[in-house]
């Protein structure tokens, strides 16, 4: 503890730095496949308590499709997309028009459906990855993607209990995706652990 | 939301009289533990992250978050509000296991320690368990009615349960 407390403006302006290169990454290749223009917003940069999480999320009673992936090695990290199921389901119409009304992950029907909100979450995921390991200048290894369909805060409370039983506190670095209309595509959620921070610090300040 | 609705957060208890309803939204591998004094109709839900208290580094924790700690505070604040230890009933929820991994190391299910550590509390205060629906790889939510005893367990599409 403590750890979090001590990152001083700087610390956190590089940070959230950091996450606008690797949003951008992701907007320019998430772009190029929905032929659409995709805008992101400043992101935003929370220290809470594991238990603040689903708050801080926002809506975590209501159901949610979340991609979920995780860095390891050296800079380990976990990265959650969440989309709401309306927007998932015009993505769908977009990409592969299959009309879903009712998103059902275990029909049969809905696999492809399923497969392909997972490739975009990887997308997206992987293009934030490989600008972030640019920068830091070093190598940045991702696990492969996980979705789930649920209540939200019933599929992010494993990573709330992760925490609450080492470090006691998290750091969100949050970002929203918004489509040509302004309207939310889905928000990204980069969680780094302490060590990863530590590493990601020492990287940067130690090459400028 | 009901204003006789009572919404218990995560790593929170809270317990309530025969007019009351307890709410938990999304347990996943957070276990939802119902303690229920049918005679006096009083009743008890707390939202348990975590097995015990004893890893914990700092001194004031939040008894709720703890299997052990939330179950002997719920049944120590349901004697002072009139129940009887004798008559107490226990049902469990939750402690699924969300996401696989391959790479994954051993012990790390928590969901699974989560109820070993609620029934382990259970015993140890000679409290039975009446039911339970534990494990698998999906979020429930539960609504425990103070006046019937009765837990509603709601997943998505899924049918709801009654407990």
């Amino acid at each position: 503890m403590g750890f979090y407390k001590d990152l001083t403006p700087f610390d956190k302006d590089l940070l959230k730095e950091l996450c606008t290169i690797g949003t951008g990454n992701a907007a320019t290749s998430l772009s190029a496949i929905l032929k659409t223009t995709i805008s992101i917003l400043v992101p935003s940069l929370d220290v809470i308590l594991p238990e603040e999480m689903p708050e801080n999320l926002g809506e975590p009673e209501s159901s949610k499709v979340v991609i979920f992936s995780y860095l390891s090695g050296a800079f380990p990290a976990k990265f959650l997309i969440i989309f709401s199921e309306e927007e998932s389901m015009k993505i769908a119409k977009t990409l592969i028009s299959s009309k879903v009304d009712k998103i059902d992950f275990d029909s049969p029907e809905q696999e492809i459906f399923k497969s392909m909100l997972m490739e975009i979450g990887n997308i997206i995921i992987s293009s934030y990855v490989n600008a972030m390991s640019m920068m830091i200048n070093a190598s940045l290894l991702q696990s492969p993607p996980q979705i789930k369909h649920d209540i939200l805060e019933s599929i992010i409370d494993e990573f709330c209990i992760e925490s609450a039983e080492g470090s006691n506190e998290l750091l969100l670095l949050k970002n929203k995706f918004l489509s040509h209309g302004n309207e939310i595509l889905f928000d990204i959620i980069f969680i780094p652990d302490e060590i990863s921070l530590k590493n990601i610090f020492a990287h940067i300040k130690g090459e400028s | 939301m009901d204003k006789n609705k009572v919404k218990v957060g995560m790593g929170e208890f809270a317990i309530g009289p025969e007019n009351m309803t307890l709410v938990t939204y999304g347990l996943g591998s957070c276990v939802g533990v119902t303690i229920y004094d049918p005679e006096k109709k009083l009743g008890g839900l707390a939202h348990v992250m975590l097995p015990t208290a004893e890893v914990s580094k700092s001194k004031d924790i939040k008894k709720g978050k703890y299997a052990d700690t939330a179950i002997r505070e719920m049944i120590s604040q349901l004697i002072m509000a009139g129940g009887d230890i004798i008559n107490f009933q226990a049902k469990i929820f939750g402690g699924a296991k969300m996401f696989s991994f391959e790479t994954e190391k051993e012990g790390m299910d928590i969901g699974k320690r989560n109820i070993a550590a609620v029934k382990d509390e259970l015993k140890k205060q000679r409290i039975p368990l009446l039911g339970e629906m534990v494990g698998e790889d999906y979020g429930r939510t539960i609504e425990f009615e103070v006046s019937s005893g009765k837990v509603k367990v709601i997943s998505i599409n899924k049918p709801i349960v009654i407990l």
